[in-house]
Parts: C-alpha cells; structure tokens; sequence
C-alpha cells in the first residue's frame, strides 16, 4: 500500500501545503488587482492529494456541464501539470470580472480566450512561483493554454505521463467584482515529484518550525 | 554568445518577425533584436543594460515586471494580451500607426537564469476584429438597442448577459445591474417558466409567445410576452428572449372585460327589473304577432282572466275578446301596424269562467311584434255607468221636483185668479138675470183684474223660460232709470231712502226697455221687502270692459252694468244658491209669487245679460244686471204713457187669420168696434184665397202658431200677391217670436197674447196709419 501511504498527508504536511497555496493565490490576487483595477479576492480552503481517477470522479460529480481550464506544465525538482478549473458557466462571469462589466457580451465572448488564459497565467503562476520561491526550488513552467473539456479530459491529456497519476487537488474560490466564483487547482504528478514535493515541503516544514515531527510511516 | 551554435543563429534574433528583448537575471536589457528597434525606435545599444521600466518610463510596467521577476525567480511563463491591456509597450509599425501586441515573458534555462520578453505583432488581427465587431455592433445595435421591447440574452446557467436599454426600462434596472443577474429571478413569479426554460434549453423555442409575469427591481409585476430561442455561439448555448410589454393591451383588455362584465350585470339586472315587472304587473302584458297571435303572456292573465300561458300561446287574440268588440280589437291593430303609433282601445275580455272583464288596452306595434299592457277596467267601468244612472236619476228627479214645484205654484196661483174670475163671472150672470145692474161694472171690472193678473202671471213664467217675446231696441239706461225714479220713490215707501247714482256716460244697451223697468222695480220691492224696518236702496250705472276670462259667468265684452245695492237683511249662502229657482221665495205665503228673480234671471240671458248676487247675512244684498254694450243705432227713448183710448177706424178691411174661433171672434168683434171691416180664416188655406182674390185687405192679423202653414209663411205668400199688405203677427209663445228683429219683416208688428182690446185697437190703428202715412 506504497501508494496509499504515498497519498496520505499529514496534518502538518496539509498545513503547510494549505498555507503555501494560500500565500500562492494571496500573491495573484495581488498581480489580478494589479490588472483589473478593483479587489480580487482568491482564497483555497482545503487541499487533498488523490488518484487521478478519484479526481476524475470528483471534478464529474462537482460539476454537471462542461468545464473550461488553464493548462500549464512545469519540470524541475518535480514535474506535472497544473490545471485552474471552473465550470464553464462561470467562465464568462470571470472573464467579465477581469476584463470589467460594461463590456458587451460580444466583445467578452471574444476576450474569453485571452482573459481565461492570461487570468488563469496570474493565478498559476502566483502558486507556482510561491512554491517554488518558498521550497527554494527552480520550476520551468509553460505558457498557459486554454482548453474545454469534462474532468476525465483534462486528467487525461496527451503527453502525459503514465507515472502522472496522483493529483494535488486545491479547492480555491474566486471573489472578485461581487461575483464569487469556485473552482479547483488540480496539480497532476507522478508518485516520485509527489515524493520530491513531501520531500522539500519537510525541508520546509523543518525551516518554519525548526522541528522535525515524527512521520513514521513516511519512510522516503 | 561566442559559442559557434549561438553565432550560427545570431541572425536569426535580428530577422525574426517578432520582438525579442533578453534581460539578464538583474532586469537589465541583454539583447533587443532589430525588430524591437524599428517598432519602438531605441536602438539596441541605446536599450543595453537598462531595465525596461527604463526605458518605457510611461508604461505602467508592473504586470511587465511582475512578470520578469517571477520569470527569473520561479521559472514561470506568463502572457500579457492585448485585448486585455492594449498596447502595453509603446511600440508603432512601419508605417507609424500603433502597433498592438501580444507580450509572453518566459525563463530562459542557466545559471543565472535569463528571461526571454517576447512581443508579438497582433495589430492586423486586431484590426480585422475591430472592423468585424464594429460592423456586427452596429447592426446589432441598431436592432437590439433602438428595440421597443425587452430584448435579454442569458447564458445556459440563466445568467442574464445582455440586456438591451428597454430591457432595462421594462423591469427598472439599470442594463449594468440587469446583466448577471439570472433570469430566474425575473420570472420568479411565474411558474410557467421553469419548464419553458427547460425546454428552451432543449432547443425547443417559446413560439407563439406566451404571457408571463415579469418582476420589476421594485417587486411590481408587468406583464410581458414572451419568445425566446436558444442559439450557439462555438460551443456556448445562450438563450435570448424578447419580452413584449403587455400591460397596456392587458388594461385595455382588463378595462373591456369588466365593461363587458358590468354591461352583462346591467342588462342583467335591467332585464330582471322588466321580468320582475313583467311577473308581478296587476296588468296583463301581451307581445302578439301582427295577425294577432299570442306569442307570450304575464302570470297576471291567470290572475285576471284565469287562462294559463300555455292556453295562450299560440292563440289568436281574437279568441278571447268578445264578438261585440271583435271590430274595436281589429282596427286597433291594423291601425298600430299601420302607424306605428300608440293605440288605447277597450274590449270586453272572455275570462275563463265565461264573465266578461273590460280591458283597457295600452298597445303599440314595435320590432314587428304588438306589446301591450292591460288593465282591468270592469270596476270602473260599472262604478262609472252607476254614477252616471245615479246622476241621471238625481236630475230626473230633480226636475220632477222643480216642475211639481213649479206646476203647484201655477195651479195655486192659477186657481186663486180664476177663482176670483170664476167667482166674479158667476156673480155677474146671477146679477144680470136678478137685472140688477149697479155692481155689474164692478164685478166685470174684477174678472178682468183676475183675468190680467192671470196674463201676467204667464208672462213672468215666459220671461222664466226665456220664451217671452221681447222687443229690444237700443235704450239709454241713464233715461230709463230717471223716468223710472218716481215710480221707485212711491213703491219703496217713506222708511227707504232711494239714492241713484248714475255714470255721466253709458253705452247704449239693447234690450226690452218694459221688461227692463219690471225688472228693477221687482228688484227694488225685494230690496224694499228685505229692509222691513226701514234703509237705503242705491242704484247706480256703470260701464265695464270685461277681458276674456275675467268672470266665468259673463261673457267677454263691454256691459252697461246697473248696480241695486240694498242695506237690508241679505242672504245666506243657502237662500242666495237658490234665488233664482222659480217659486222660491222668503216671503211669507201670498207676499210673493217666487217668480221675481227668476224672470228677471231668463230674461237677462235672454238678452245676452247676466245677473249676479251678492249677499252678506246683516249687511245687505247687491245685484248687478250686466247689459252688453249695442254699437250702432242712437236709443229712442220710448215714451212709457200706457193710452187707453179706443181710436176708430175709417172703413179699412182686415183680414183675421185664427184658428181659436173664439179669439177670431172676439178680434173680429174688436175690428168691428173700432169701424173696421173684417175677412175670416180659421186657416193658412182659407186665408190664401183670400188673399189670391180681388177683396180690398188694407192689413192681415193672424195668429203664429196656426194649424198647417203658420203665420210666418203666411205672411210671405200674402206679400208675393199684395206686396204692401200691413201684417200684425198674435202669438201666445212662440220660440221663433222672441227674436222680434229676425222673424218681422217691414211693415209687420206682433202682439203677445192675451191682450187687452184697448191695446190691440191702437196696435191696428198705429199700423194702418202708419202704412197710410
């Protein structure tokens, strides 16, 4: 049961790894205020590291139409792909509250492309970035893309990699211009950048705190 | 870059179609490729080592330099779009207008890390789009803004994208707050649109449209019509729905449905009213076909005349009217058809127990149908018919009354006179065969006092009946009140004061001036017999113009009224109601014969007169004798001396025409007496063949009222053969002898019998002298 054990984070390791999301998204809504001009507020309640098909039958059960993402891969001390999923239903409403309100419907359905992908950039590369500053690590990430699909589509992708089956799901709500707006981060790895992840989280932990804690049952 | 694979590409970075700037891991500009130097115009050794905040100080860079430092830090990639931000760097094209562009700042792999800032050249894309949308919009807009009615386009979440400014009007947002709210909320008061939104969804569109209630921001409801269909937009579904505002047609209707609905309960209620009426109406009620067929009838039939509806219907209307007035019923109809106007007619109706009820129909012929409305007229009808037999009896009996009064008054009156006449004749004979002569004048003398009180007594009873032969001629009232004054004087007596008052100038009046005087002095002894202990009697003449209406007992006209005021005991208002009644009288039996007033009433009609009375109980009575004016002709003031001197004849013949052989003879012997010749006829025949022969006639005396031809014809006979013959008409009463003027032609007089010789003597005399003169 290596990889249910592999799976299972501690409570500190959650924390931490809530904590780091939190200050992640905190450094994008600072770049989105930046850009659209008013208060964006992005915050993530709660994280969970799960198989690709559980985050599959998740994402299925979450939403009932289609869903739109921001897609970016990134390699270094651990590789994968990130993913911001919302509805695509909330996907215009986001696009309005990025781009302001008084646009006309065509114009918004014409900016959609450019704002989800750009909005999505900011947010992604905001947790990115905080966690590769964070865990002292260098991260090469791509440029986003937009795509449309259903959960299983998105955790699916070509190119990915067969090891890519375990998930870092991060819930995250968007407020911004009055409109809430939810979605996840979904961080699509292999069991060893996962291993790589706990690992520089540790270091991480054990900078913050000064302690090791006993994990007995993490055993790299 | 001296490695020999990096010099081999080194050209590549100035000939690239895209701007490339390295920055070093402190910010600061490596390399800037020529097309950097073109579009933004610094040369690439200008933007060495400078930061780009630098060299673009009025770019607000941050998002830049975010970018870059996240870029060199954590190795992310980011995009800067310039749909999203316009052109971030001021960059131009060749030909100097803006260059729009697309910026991605990536991590360039080393140690240290690089960053590659790469601009891309979207500006004809941008155009191209601007264009594209500018032309939709302006369609679009001039559709969906300049659209009357609520135009809203919402995503499949119900998320409400567009709304157009009537949109906004019609539920009184603003289009801003309009936009993201969901539509559901606008429907929230209609449950009719959760399913057609679900089967809008499914491709099905509202179509016709269907009404549903809007709500407004402020809570109010409108009515809207609403047709919606769902369109693609790539792989978008939106819905968009137009929304016709209803209210006003929705008032109209609502306005036209309760006019509609009140009309319904007026007439309705109206028609209850007349059904009302038409069950409970006492009357019956009839709508008839023009050939007189029942077509419906009111319950009052049953009531009145016992027939059922059922009975009725369909019947001719003839059938129940009696035969009698089957003509009545027949012409009232064809007359209403006819006309069209009202008809009231009564028939006699058959009731079903065989008695007959009067039915005053009210009917009129309308829309081709007969209404009409009957009442029952039998009780009035019987009561009417009662009271007029009643009256009829009451003036019967009435009559019966005033002429046994009057007959008793006559026969006792009568009986008196011709008892002392009687009485008289008798003593007479039994004197004459005794030839005892010394009292034969005297009782001769009191025969014929009885005697002529019995012919005035006749008179008055004339006079009463308005028979009596009056000879009016035109009198001054003024001289034959003066001429009459004496006589007043001596017949009043010492204890009343007489006091004539008479106008300066009165109009000449036409009547019978005898009758006149026998009218005052009877007055004047009434007035007399009322003040028994003595007063005042003032006669006074006036004259008066009276208007049309002014008294309905007088006529209109101008009068010469004579005013008898007495100061006596007057008159209740019983007694003055029957003062004129002939044989009433106060005075004690044998002061009065009852006659006074009511001759002088007849004859005061019988002269176009009136009469009136006025009488206070204590006070006194005044009469006032109204004569109407006579225009034309001066009045003679008749000389009243009565002559009793017997005038002879110079041996004129007359012709005696009487059929009473003892008044032919008694004239005859008259005739003889005064030395005239006489002729004698007992008839118009007789005295026809008189007339026709050569015999001298110097004058013809014939009675009227003769057996056959009556005197007057006679009269034109004897003037178609002796043109000048004088002619005396005798007359007791005739009706056409009371208008003298009209009935005597020139050279006729007439006499009223009886008469006594003297007068009929100087009545021939008077004629035949004044034929000869």
């Amino acid at each position: 049961m290596a990889l249910a054990a592999a799976l299972e984070l501690d409570e500190i390791e959650r924390d931490a790894l809530t904590e780091l999301a939190n200050i992640g998204v905190s450094r994008a809504a600072g770049n989105l205020r930046d850009m659209v001009g008013h208060q964006v507020l992005l915050s993530v309640p709660a994280v969970a590291v799960m198989t690709r098909d559980h985050a599959a039958t998740l994402l299925a059960e979450r939403a009932s139409g289609g869903l739109v993402a921001v897609h970016q891969a990134f390699a270094g001390d651990f590789s994968g792909r990130v993913l911001l999923i919302f509805p695509e239903s909330n996907s215009l409403e986001l696009v309005r509250a990025v781009a302001g309100g008084d646009l006309p419907l065509e114009d918004i359905v014409d900016l959609e492309q450019e704002a989800l992908a750009e909005t999505g950039n900011i947010v992604l590369n905001g947790c990115l970035a905080t966690i590769a500053n964070v865990l002292q690590r260098t991260l090469k990430v791509s440029l986003p893309e937009v795509i449309r699909g259903s959960g299983p589509d998105f955790l699916e992708l070509a190119g990915a990699s067969e090891e890519e089956d375990v998930v870092l799901f991060l819930y995250i709500n968007f407020s911004v211009n009055e409109r809430d707006i939810r979605g996840y981060i979904a961080m699509l790895m292999d069991l060893s950048s996962l291993k790589s992840m706990r690992k520089v989280l540790q270091d991480f932990i054990e900078r913050t705190i000064g302690q090791i804690p006993p994990v007995a049952d993490v055993v790299p | 870059m001296s490695c020999p694979e990096t010099d081999k590409v080194e050209g590549l970075f100035d000939v690239i179609d895209a701007g490339l700037i390295v920055l070093d891991s402190d910010r600061r500009v490596r390399a800037w490729n020529e097309w950097m130097t073109v579009a933004s115009g610094i040369a690439a050794d200008r933007a060495r080592g400078r930061f780009i905040e630098e060299i673009f100080p009025e770019t607000s860079s941050s998002r830049l330099v975010t970018a870059v430092t996240e870029a060199l830090d954590a190795g992310v990639s980011t995009v800067v779009s310039a749909s999203l931000h316009g052109a971030l760097l001021p960059l131009q094209t060749r030909t100097g207008r803006r260059l729009i562009h697309n910026l991605t700042i990536r991590p360039i792999a080393g140690e240290p890390p690089r960053c590659l800032v790469q601009v891309s050249d979207v500006t004809m894309a941008a155009e191209r789009e601007k264009v594209l949308r500018d032309r939709q919009n302006a369609r679009y807009d001039a559709v969906v803004d300049s659209a009357p009615d609520a135009i809203l386009t919402v995503d499949a979440e119900g998320v409400i994208q567009l709304a157009n400014p009537a949109a906004a009007d019609e539920l009184g947002y603003s289009s801003a707050d309009l936009v993201g709210q969901p539509i559901g909320l606008i429907f929230a008061d209609e449950g009719a649109w959760p399913p057609a939104w679900l089967k809008l969804l499914g491709g099905v569109p509202l179509k016709p449209p269907v009404e549903l209630k809007a709500r407004r921001k402020d809570g109010s409801v409108s009515f809207v019509e609403v047709s919606a269909a769902r369109w693609r937009s790539e792989a978008r579904i939106f819905v968009t729905a137009i929304l016709r505002g209803v209210n006003a047609r929705r008032a109209a209707e609502a306005r036209l449905r309760e006019l509609n609905e009140n009309l319904e309960r007026r007439v309705a209620e109206r028609t209850a009213d007349r059904d009302r009426m038409w069950r409970l109406s006492s009357d019956v009620m009839l709508v008839a076909r023009p050939d007189g067929t029942i077509s419906s009838t009111n319950p009052a039939w049953k009531d009145l005349l016992g027939w059922d509806e059922a009975a009725l219907a369909g019947s001719p209307l003839r059938e129940f009217v009696v035969p009698e007035d089957l003509a009545e019923l027949e012409a009232a109809f064809a007359e209403m058809l006819r006309t069209g106007s009202r008809r009231l007619f009564e028939v006699g109706m058959r009731a079903q127990d065989g008695r007959t009820r009067l039915i005053a129909w009210n009917a009129i012929a309308v829309d081709g149908l007969v209404q009409a409305v009957g009442r029952d007229m039998t009780v009035e009808r019987t009561a009417q018919t009662a009271l007029l037999e009643a009256e009829e009896a009451l003036r019967q009996s009435s009559k019966m009354e005033a002429l046994g009064q009057l007959t008793g008054g006559i026969a006792h009156d009568f009986n008196n006179l011709l008892s002392g006449v009687i009485g008289a004749m008798d003593l007479l004979r039994m004197r004459i065969a005794d030839r005892r002569y010394d009292s034969v004048e005297r009782l001769a003398n009191m025969a014929s006092n009885s005697a002529d009180r019995a012919a005035a007594l006749t008179h008055r009873l004339l006079a009463f009946a308005r028979r009596q032969p009056l000879d009016p001629r035109a009198v001054d009232i003024n001289h034959l009140i003066r001429g009459l004054e004496d006589l007043l004087r001596r017949s009043l007596g010492e204890q009343v004061s007489l006091e004539i008052s008479l106008a300066e100038r009165v109009w000449p009046v036409l009547v019978d001036a005898n009758q006149l005087e026998n009218a005052l002095l009877n007055l004047a002894i009434n007035a007399r017999d009322a003040m028994p202990h003595g007063g005042r009697l003032v006669i006074k003449t006036a004259t008066e113009i009276l208007e049309r209406g002014e008294r309905t007992d007088v006529a209109a006209g101008d009068y010469t009224i004579i005013t008898i005021a007495d100061s006596g005991v007057g008159m209740d208002r019983e007694v003055l109601a029957k003062a004129f009644d002939p044989f009433f009288t106060t005075k004690p039996v044998g002061q009065g014969t009852g006659l006074g007033l009511s001759m002088i009433y007849g004859f005061m009609k019988q002269s176009n007169g009136q009469i009136s009375i006025d009488s206070v109980p204590g006070k006194g009575t005044t009469v006032r004798l109204y004569l109407p004016r006579q225009h034309g002709a001066a009045p003679e003031n008749v000389d009243n001396s009565r002559q009793a001197t017997v005038t002879g004849g110079a041996g004129e013949t007359v012709l005696v025409v009487e059929d009473d052989p003892s008044i032919r003879l008694l004239i005859t012997e008259v005739l003889d007496e005064l030395g005239y010749a006489s002729f004698q006829a007992a008839d118009g025949k007789a005295a026809v063949a008189l007339l026709e022969s050569n015999a001298r006639l110097d004058m013809m005396v014939t009675d009227v009222g003769l057996p056959g031809m009556n005197g007057r014809q006679l009269a034109d006979i004897a003037r178609e053969h002796r043109p000048n013959l004088r002619i005396l008409f005798l007359t007791g009463y005739a009706e056409h002898a009371t208008a003298r003027g009209e009935f005597l032609g020139p050279g006729m007089e007439m006499m009223t019998k009886p008469f006594a010789i003297a007068d009929l003597a100087r009545k021939i005399r008077q004629i035949i002298e004044m034929e000869c003169a």
